[in-house]
């Protein structure tokens, strides 16, 4: 099930609303672990005894690591709950694509093939598994203690709200919160509420109709491209991407809120950064968070020498690729991506704005610094989109190709106001008065009386957006039948 | 209590309102608890989804589901209208595909600005010969035909009307993306081809095209894809001329009133109607003219008026709504292209009926189509996919055992050839229906799409010379 469903939308929340509601406080976690599961059944009911299965041994192996007493033992049991969840990962997630290579190998060695039944990947497996990471690793570090009961630390891994496109909630961030938040603060369901429909707007009402025409382009002969179409092609697609995902992210954050939860942000404001370091400080951070703690540091971060440091950072972003998806094109991409990285600490200029003394060349230096970072994101987002590398290679030729003859995209307002309104948002930060509003509008704690309008526009929104959804595929006939 | 108290009640009661309202949407879709207008337009009839553990397990269900509740919900037609209004209003912008906005809020078909700009070739082919060697065969068929009924009484003719495009180009949107090659147009090769054949045919779109900036009304409604109602009754009043002068058929003459001006009625803003917004745009007003039955023309008794049997678009819907056709002929069946017939109080499809005795027993026929949709001559009128002009012609020439014996062959040719058989059973599969059915019906396909291949006296030139021995049953009949 997605947020953004019908039956999400319809049925699933306002019944689990009204029953989380109803439920005593204590009782609370039990509603949402029997939603969450239902949850989860809905979109992939074959995975919901591995997930619970995983979840309870994982339980039950960090529990015994915490009452060994030998540090060897501790160790064994961490090293058994990581391999646990990481070789689960890495069975549903990677194994086709291992097979599928060392087979494309095997075959050009002129030796036999594996023969090898596809596995399915369950739903919401790599942000689960990162979580039940955290929780072993945050245990073992002895940040937190381990839950007592085995239905909170469920609750914990499944809870649907990001169970399946996260943010990955780092264990220490929200144990308190599972066993002991708050009985509900209807000024910050209300907020929650409001978040929830900001997300649902950004995904139905931007995100969506920027990928139908993103999808009908790609879809086609892109071999044939000219370069301004290639290049509106991929803007619309780096701002259906952050849309999307951000989208997602704040209905999982609003949704946490109405439930008492505070979930870690996910972006913050990625486009406007002046350099690639900048922007994986600030798009899907909860990530960044994960890999900088449990992969970077442990690799030993940059405490090894210059060298190893580069090495540290491409290794992480070339695993953050795999993590995105199985397939070449996603290892690319992060190799990609990490190679800007060193190439910016090599310069040393990551991360830093140059600072000149006039302000025109400070202002100067900021524009190109973020048109660089925007342009490197875009032809990043190329890699990102097209799996089949040989299209790709195309596609990015094209982008460079300065052909301008025989403009595809036309006639299409609504694209084209659509995809202005998102770069709009999208640079909104860059100035004062931007983040300014932003602020106002995700943070600001409204009066009772603030809530009446706000709501207003709010129920709208989320009508217009089922609206939207509705809509999609809305094609009468005309004469049919008459 | 001050207004400090109250206020500290705004925020719960406006959650536990979300919560009602989001609930009064599910309890909407179960059962209708607050009235709506219903959508304009005919909709696929959403299938409810059946619940098995297989379906269940593979996601199959849930797929339907969301589908099936996409279709359904309870505010689903206030939503879409909505959401419609916003495309509409602020990107000026039709939100449905089946209508284009054009220049001065003109509306339009897609089909229609495929045609002028000569790119609806694409939807049949990519070769412009092979769509002129399509339209070649098929006058060479309706031509058969043609003489066949002629022997017996029947007299069949076409009729051309123009589409949107031809009459008001100026208001079409720009080329867009049709860039492809310009390839042949229906309009500009069939009327020729049945000239060649000897094929009775009434082209308007040329001779309506040369007075358009003369006609005092407006030939098209701005806001609708057929002709406008007055149009379709002058052009109506003057076929009903030729059938008087080139039948022996007693039809009734018609008076046509004076022409007056009237607030736009259906379906002259069917495509208005069809973008389902909330507001409606204000369409311009349309002139009407009424028709009655000249004095002393009821006299003429039923069974002395001739039968008549239209076959075409729906640009006959509006002939329908000025004239009293059941008042000039003694039946007016009209056999649209989705298979069904209409007016007709015996039978609503077409495979429910005997296709020789129907059209001997008919005395006229006219195949009428709009510019747009001549390319599609006959197609679909006999079921799915079936020329009407393939069929008739088999009907009227061959007797139904060997036709019979022509399917069968067919079939165990498919059975023999295992790749075909194996794809047959995987659609058999996929459609749940028999292997059998799925067999004959590839070869009925076959069989009325290429006849001259199985019926070797069709490809001769000339009228064949075998007969059905169904003509003779219905003449007798």
């Amino acid at each position: 099930m997605v947020f953004s469903s019908h039956v999400f939308l319809i049925y699933f929340l306002p019944a689990f609303l009204l029953a989380y509601f109803l439920t005593p406080s204590r009782w609370r976690n039990i509603t949402l672990l029997l939603a969450s599961v239902l949850f989860y059944s809905w979109g992939a009911p074959d995975f919901i005894l591995v997930l619970l299965g995983s979840t309870v041994a994982n339980f039950y192996l960090v529990k015994a690591m915490c009452h060994a007493r030998k540090l060897g033992v501790k160790k064994l049991f961490c090293a058994l709950a990581i391999l646990l969840s990481l070789g689960l990962l890495a069975y549903f997630k990677y194994a086709n694509f291992f097979v599928d290579n060392l087979n494309s190998v095997l075959a050009s060695l002129g030796l036999g093939t594996l023969s090898w039944t596809k596995v399915l990947l369950p739903i919401g497996i790599s942000f689960f598994s990162f979580q039940s990471v955290t929780y072993v690793l945050d245990t073992y570090r002895g940040i937190n203690a381990p839950m007592r009961r085995l239905t909170d630390y469920v609750v914990y891994i499944i809870m649907f709200p990001q169970l399946i496109a996260g943010p990955i909630v780092r264990y220490t961030d929200i144990a308190d919160q599972i066993t002991s938040r708050r009985r509900l603060r209807w000024g910050e369901c209300l907020q929650g509420f409001y978040r929830f429909v900001i997300g649902l707007s950004k995904k139905v009402l931007v995100a969506d109709v920027l990928g139908r025409a993103v999808d009908v382009i790609l879809g086609g002969d892109i071999a044939s491209l000219d370069t301004g179409t290639a290049w509106i092609t991929i803007m619309a697609y780096t701002m259906q991407l952050y849309f999307d995902f951000s989208g997602y992210s704040d209905m999982a954050i609003g949704l946490g809120r109405i439930m008492g939860f505070r979930f870690p942000e996910n972006f913050n404001n990625p486009y406007i950064s002046r350099s690639i370091t900048e922007f994986w400080r600030r798009w899907h951070i909860t990530l960044g968070t994960f890999m900088r703690n449990y992969l970077y540091i442990p690799l030993g971060g940059n405490r090894k020498g210059r060298g190893r440091t580069y090495f540290n950072l491409w290794l992480v972003f070339l695993l953050s690729g795999l993590w995105h998806g199985a397939s070449w094109n996603f290892v690319l991409w992060g190799a990609y991506h990490g190679l800007f990285l060193v190439i910016e600490r090599l310069l040393g200029v990551g991360g830093r704005t140059v600072d000149f003394r006039s302000p025109v060349l400070r202002s100067l230096a900021a524009v190109g610094g973020t048109l660089y970072t925007f342009v490197v994101a875009m032809v990043g987002w190329a890699l990102f989109r097209i799996d089949d590398l040989s299209l790709c290679w195309q596609f990015v030729s094209r982008l460079f190709a300065f052909d301008f003859s025989g403009f595809a995209l036309l006639q299409q307002h609504q694209f084209y106001a659509i995809l202005a309104v998102s770069l709009a948002f999208a640079f909104l930060a860059a100035f004062p008065w931007g983040r300014k509003l932003q602020q106002w509008t995700f943070y600001t704690r409204f009066t009772p009386l603030q809530h009446i309008p706000v709501w207003l526009v709010a129920v709208f929104l989320l009508f217009f957006a089922l609206g939207a959804l509705t809509a999609s595929d809305f094609s009468p006939f005309i004469y049919f039948r008459f | 209590m001050n207004l400090k108290n109250i206020t500290r009640f705004v925020p719960s009661t406006l959650c536990l309102l979300t919560v009602a309202l989001m609930l009064l949407v599910s309890l909407q879709s179960i059962r209708l608890v607050v009235p709506v207008q219903p959508l304009y337009g005919t909709f696929d009839d959403p299938v409810k989804p059946q619940l098995s553990y297989t379906d269940f397990c593979s996601g199959v269900w849930q797929a339907q589901v969301d589908k099936y509740l996409r279709q359904t919900h309870g505010f689903r037609e206030p939503a879409i209208r909505l959401y419609n209004q916003y495309q509409w209003s602020l990107f000026g912008q039709s939100p449905v595909p089946q209508v284009v906005l054009g220049r001065n809020q003109y509306l339009f078909e897609p089909y229609v600005v495929e045609d002028y700009y000569e790119s609806r070739m694409y939807k049949y082919t990519n070769s412009p010969e092979e769509l002129l060697r399509r339209f070649d065969i098929e006058s060479q068929r309706l031509a058969k035909i043609q003489a066949i009924l002629a022997q017996y009484g029947t007299h069949l003719f076409v009729v051309c009307w123009p589409s949107k495009d031809h009459i008001y180009p100026q208001y079409l949107p720009s080329r867009g993306n049709l860039t492809r090659p310009k390839g042949p147009t229906a309009i500009d090769n069939y009327p020729p081809l049945f000239a060649q054949y000897g094929i009775p045919c009434i082209n308007y779109c040329s001779y309506i095209e040369q007075r358009r900036d003369s006609l005092p009304y407006y030939f098209f409604p701005q806001m609708g894809t057929h002709w406008s109602t007055i149009a379709a009754t002058y052009a109506f009043d003057s076929v009903m001329r030729y059938m008087r002068q080139n039948t022996s058929c007693l039809i009734p003459q018609v008076v046509l009133g004076n022409p007056y001006s009237d607030y736009t009625r259906y379906p002259d803003a069917d495509l208005s109607q069809m973008m389902n917004l909330i507001r409606l745009p204000h369409p311009r007003r349309e002139q009407y003219v009424d028709v009655h039955l000249a004095p002393g023309q009821s006299a003429i008794p039923r069974s002395q008026r001739p039968g008549l049997i239209v076959i075409g678009d729906s640009f006959f819907k509006n002939i329908n709504l000025a004239f009293p056709l059941d008042s000039l002929f003694r039946y007016c069946h009209y056999w649209y292209y989705n298979s069904t017939i209409h007016y007709d109080s015996l039978y609503d499809n077409t495979n429910q009926i005997d296709l020789v005795a129907q059209l001997l027993d008919a005395d006229i026929v006219m195949l009428a189509y709009c510019s747009g949709q001549l390319y599609d001559l006959g197609v679909n009128t006999l079921q799915s996919a079936r020329n009407f002009t393939t069929q008739a012609l088999v009907q009227l020439c061959f007797d139904t055992d060997r036709i019979q014996q022509t399917i069968d062959d067919i079939c165990s040719r498919i059975r023999s050839d295992q790749s075909w058989f194996e794809r047959l059973q995987r659609k058999a599969e996929q459609q749940s229906r028999t292997i059998d059915e799925v067999v004959v019906d590839d070869a009925e396909y076959l069989l009325f799409t290429q006849p001259e291949e199985f019926f070797p006296e069709l490809a001769l030139p000339g009228i064949p010379t075998s007969r059905s021995s169904r003509i003779a049953n219905a003449i007798h009949q």
